[in-house]
């Protein structure tokens, strides 16, 4: 009897062992998702970062109605008055779509309009304009790339976007501050090489069709881009390379092109070859580059940084999530910039989705949200405005469409700073002593005619360059909501020319006795502030207007010679009441004001 | 002068138009008589004379700064009957003056003409008085100096003249003369003197003396 209950305490023991080693390896799954639920955050999956977690509020609902199929692939995105779009794969090879007004209820899951016939819709991205506009692109996988906007509940007709060979896998879309669509996708073209090449597409505001550029040519299977903008309508782009047609080694490459689409760097981010795929690149509000890449054999996404003020990239991080490594091809992330903030949101090796947040001071990433209770097969991830939003399918069949939020802190004004920085120009050389009115602290130009001034994130104002003796072009730049750094922001000076000094105008009348006119004869002294500058007055310009007519009726009557001191308006109406001004040339054009 | 005077010298001007008339039937009807007075004075009279010109337009005057001009003219005249004779004169006014602002010289010239009938009622020792009356033919004409942006102008006028005055004989052939004229030539403008003006009253009065050849 000893014996026995010895044995039973030594199996209790071993198997509360047991039990404890399964919470350990398992995914905490707390509440089935058909309905709403509520919890914080969980721990991540067995290879998660020990960074310390936030306490964050996750809620997930369903958008889709259990339509048959599976393989959703959802894009998410909210606009700036907090509407919130869902497009998805629906059960007839054609993209739904879901609609909620901000906190209002979803509606009914519905066809996209008029979609041309596709034969196998896979990936997509939806991203908003500063109206609010939705712009969508999805995929009809190794053939076409699609694209339709959404405003108001309307959709556009949607639109073929790859124009050169065929559409290959993967596609991205980002907006910049002008509204213009800029898209990047993999497309096959035959020549010269059979190659896959990156391109991007570009659609104006106004525009019905993309302009397109290759920027990846003579590259032989490049895949699976991700494009960002950022506040200075730069274009980052992260792409899947290949260099070796069908090798394994594969990297993840980076371009970097300037407002204009010119080619600004380019640099190869991933060391260690093998299947790089689905990378991901972001621009935070300070205009930070993060780029992310999931290396198969690795089991395990990575990143690297780039800091715009040091101009380097930092060393590679590993994410520290884990990755699944099955089915191929299909281990994809996503990476998104809230504020100053990366998320990232990515599968562990048990394709359970968690968001992970990069800590910059420790260059490390951390599980902030267990997002999903199943497996997941596809996802998507978009900063909202106070909240990251995750859509997401699971991975059974018929498979349906979860958005999952996470509240983060509201995007908005912060206490970030950026700075202000020009140079104030006189000719080739900078000019000194310039006050620059308006900005914090009123800072004066240096030795080399330079300025820089920090403000606060969001700041707005009018600046102001003031020097005596000096006139300047622009004269003021007006600054609203700054949220980056503006440099760049020059001024051309020029000495402050001067009217003429002491001008009076007598109306006098010229006639013989049967015929006569009314003149004004107008004399006036040369400036003496013009004579301290050592300006030379090259011209004079003699404008009359009604003395009840406003400034902007100054109509030009005479052009003179700089050392002319006198004019006479000859045959004015007798009852005419005219006022006068001379304005001064000086031998560079530049005019003094009328007063 | 004012209108009251004016009436008074076309009264007398009409009266005497219409005795002149009366009177040339009458003469036919004694034409042995009047043949011999006739015979005892001479035909014509041609004679120069030096004036005084007081023009009335008060624009003129102050324009050319000159409320008189002194100024020469010639006369004849031709013995009708009963010592009426017709008698015609020309004389040229001037003026000058400098544009308002720029200075430019403005001159400025009336020819003035007259035609009519002058009556010698008697001859008392070696005075003739005599008294006139007829019709003013005026040109004017304005001229600004080169280079002025101010346009001259001319143009015509006509009016009367009433006048009256003496002959003082000296010799058989040679007669002093002194009278006094009144002239009455206005003119409507077409285009307003540049103070606005719409007329201008180039008559006014004469007076002067000068000296006659009869023959």
């Amino acid at each position: 009897m000893k014996r026995i209950a010895t044995i039973s305490a030594i199996l209790m023991i071993v198997s509360c062992i047991i039990a404890a080693n399964g919470d350990v390896t398992r995914p905490r799954i707390q509440t089935k998702l058909s309905s709403e639920t509520v919890r914080l955050s969980g721990m991540p999956g067995e290879t998660a970062s020990p960074e310390t977690q936030e306490a964050l509020v996750v809620k997930t609902i369903k958008i889709s109605g259990n339509q048959a199929g599976n393989k959703r692939y959802p894009g998410v995105c909210e606009n700036a008055n907090g509407d919130r779009l869902v497009i998805f794969r629906g059960p007839n090879v054609s993209y739904m779509y879901s609609f909620a007004r901000k906190d209002a209820s979803w509606s009914a899951p519905a066809t996209i309009p008029n979609q041309p016939k596709m034969k196998s819709c896979t990936c997509s991205d939806v991203e908003a304009d500063s109206t609010g506009r939705f712009h969508c692109v999805w995929e009809d996988l190794d053939k076409n790339l699609f694209y339709a906007s959404f405003l108001d509940r309307k959709w556009t007709t949607p639109i073929k976007v790859n124009v050169p060979g065929r559409h290959d896998m993967g596609s991205s879309i980002a907006v910049r501050s002008n509204d213009e669509v800029v898209i990047a996708d993999s497309n096959f073209v035959k020549s010269p090489n059979n190659s896959k090449e990156i391109y991007l597409y570009f659609k104006g505001k106004n525009e019905s069709h993309f302009k397109f550029k290759n920027i990846t040519n003579d590259r032989e299977s490049s895949t699976t881009p991700s494009v960002a903008v950022d506040a200075n309508d730069h274009v980052w782009v992260a792409i899947k390379s290949d260099l070796n047609l069908h090798s394994t080694d594969l990297i993840t490459s980076m371009y970097h092109f300037d407002q204009n689409n010119n080619l600004v760097s380019s640099k190869t981010l991933s060391v260690e070859g093998g299947w790089n795929f689905w990378p991901q690149i972001a621009v935070n509000s300070e205009g930070k580059v993060m780029a992310t890449w999931v290396l198969a054999q690795s089991a395990d996404y990575f990143s690297r940084l780039y800091n715009p003020k040091t101009k380097n990239w930092s060393s590679i991080e590993r994410v520290g999530l884990g990755a699944p490594t099955k089915p191929w091809a299909a281990f994809w992330s996503k990476l998104a910039a809230h504020g100053k903030d990366f998320y990232l949101a990515g599968m562990n090796s048990g394709r359970y989705l968690h968001l992970m947040k990069y800590n910059e001071k420790t260059h490390r990433w951390a599980n902030v949200a267990t997002v999903s209770d199943d497996p997941v097969y596809y996802f998507d991830l978009y900063s909202g405005n106070d909240k990251m939003l995750i859509a997401w399918d699971n991975a059974n069949d018929p498979s349906n469409v979860y958005l999952t939020t996470v509240d983060v802190p509201p995007l908005g004004p912060s206490t970030t700073t950026h700075k202000i920085s020009g140079k104030v120009r006189k000719d080739s050389s900078g000019l000194s002593g310039v006050s620059m009115t308006g900005l914090p602290g009123n800072p004066t130009t240096d030795s080399s005619g330079e300025y820089s001034m920090d403000v606060e994130y969001g700041w707005g104002g009018t600046v102001r360059p003031q020097k005596s003796g000096y006139s300047f072009s622009p004269l003021s730049i007006t600054y609203s909501n700054v949220t980056s750094n503006q440099t760049g922001q020059d001024y051309v000076a020029f000495l402050a020319i001067r009217s003429v000094a002491n001008l009076k105008v007598e109306k006098r009348v010229e006639r013989g006795f049967f015929n006569g006119y009314t003149l004004n004869i107008l004399t006036w002294e040369a400036n003496p502030e013009n004579t301290e500058l050592g300006l030379v007055i090259s011209a004079q310009r003699v404008y009359r207007k009604a003395r009840t007519e406003d400034n902007s009726k100054w109509a030009r009557i005479a052009e003179l010679a700089g050392s002319v001191l006198k004019y006479e308006d000859r045959n004015v109406p007798s009852d005419s009441d005219y006022v006068y001004a001379v304005t001064c040339v000086d031998n560079k054009g530049n005019e003094s004001k009328i007063y | 002068m004012n209108s009251i005077t004016l009436k008074i010298l076309l009264i007398t001007f009409v009266f005497f138009i219409l005795g002149t008339a009366m009177a040339l039937p009458a003469a036919a009807q004694d034409q042995g008589q009047v043949q011999n007075q006739e015979q005892k004075q001479p035909r014509f009279r041609v004679g120069v004379y030096f004036e005084g010109y007081m023009i009335n337009d008060k624009n003129l005057k102050d324009f050319y700064h000159h409320s008189q001009r002194n100024l020469p003219g010639f006369e004849a005249s031709i013995h009708t009957v009963y010592n009426i004779d017709v008698w015609a004169s020309y004389r040229i006014y001037r003026d000058e003056a400098k544009t308002t602002f720029y200075e430019k010289t403005d001159k400025f010239r009336i020819n003035a003409a007259s035609v009519g009938l002058q009556y010698r009622p008697i001859r008392w020792k070696f005075l003739e008085p005599f008294v006139g009356a007829g019709l003013d033919l005026y040109s004017y004409k304005e001229t600004v100096e080169a280079g002025s942006d101010v346009s001259g102008a001319s143009g015509n006028a006509t009016g009367f003249y009433v006048q009256a005055g003496t002959y003082v004989d000296i010799y058989k052939f040679i007669a002093l003369t002194a009278f006094y004229r009144y002239n009455g030539v206005k003119k409507t403008l077409a285009n307003p003197l540049p103070d606005g003006s719409k007329s201008m009253d180039l008559g006014g009065h004469e007076f002067g003396g000068g000296i006659v050849v009869r023959f």
